[in-house]
């Protein structure tokens, strides 16, 4: 044992008797690691000072990821209203096709429109962000 | 101060604490546990209208059921002041890596 044991190192060593505890494996989508250069004096290429830790509130949080007050924006939001709407396009389409096939087709882009929308808003602002690390105060 | 030591700060931590200072996670799981809390806000909102919209419309026709609606109205109003301090008015510190 060397100081560089912490107790729950030493502490699953006593449970196993002895024999040193396997490495516990991290679950990286969980707990991405997160680099902070701590002395950075240079700049980026574009001249900007080197930033890479945003320190915010949970305010601003919601407001840009989930708030939806425009939708083009892109947020959490964003998927629901454009989801809302492709129905409503895909209802017209049905109600308008016995009537005018040219009018149901332009609704028809609009259903299809919004949920390329959909996919698009739930990949950028959901699937992107379960890779990406974030640390909050208790 | 030295320049050596420009960047260098005196800190500290409360060694007893029972939870930790900093949690780390990802940012899908934090959005989708305060999701809920911006769902319940849209939702309180959504009856506090509904219910004062209610009363007013209540109050003099069938003052009791009108009374009873600006009640859960007033109710509802405040549930959802509670949700907006939990939500989007939210002071805590959050830090996200880019």
């Amino acid at each position: 044992m060397n100081n560089k044991n912490g107790l729950k190192e030493v502490a699953a060593q006593v449970k196993t008797g002895g024999a040193p505890a396997a490495a516990q494996r991290q679950d990286t989508s969980k707990q991405p690691y997160m680099f902070v250069p701590l002395e950075a004096t240079k700049t980026l290429a574009d001249g900007k000072p080197v930033h890479s830790l945003n320190v915010i509130t949970r305010g601003d949080i919601v407001k840009e990821w989930m708030q939806d007050d425009s939708p083009r924006g892109g947020s959490l939001g964003a998927v629901y209203t454009y989801f809302f709407y492709s129905w409503v396009a895909l209802i017209a389409v049905l109600l308008t096709y016995g009537i005018s096939l040219y009018v149901a087709a332009v609704f028809a882009y609009i259903t299809g429109f919004c949920w390329s929308e959909v996919l698009l808003n739930y990949a950028w602002s959901a699937e992107w962000f379960k890779d990406k690390a974030l640390v909050h105060t208790a | 101060m030295d320049e050596l030591y420009k960047n260098v700060a005196v800190s500290g931590t409360v060694a007893e604490a029972k939870r930790p200072m900093l949690i780390m996670t990802t940012r899908y799981n934090y959005m989708m546990e305060h999701l809920l809390e911006y769902k319940k806000m849209i939702r309180y909102r959504l009856y506090a209208y509904g219910a004062l919209g209610g009363g007013a419309l209540l109050v003099l026709a069938v003052p009791i059921a009108g009374i009873a609606a600006l009640f859960f109205g007033m109710y509802y109003y405040q549930l959802y002041k509670l949700q907006r301090a939990r939500t989007v008015e939210n002071k805590r510190t959050v830090m996200i890596g880019h």
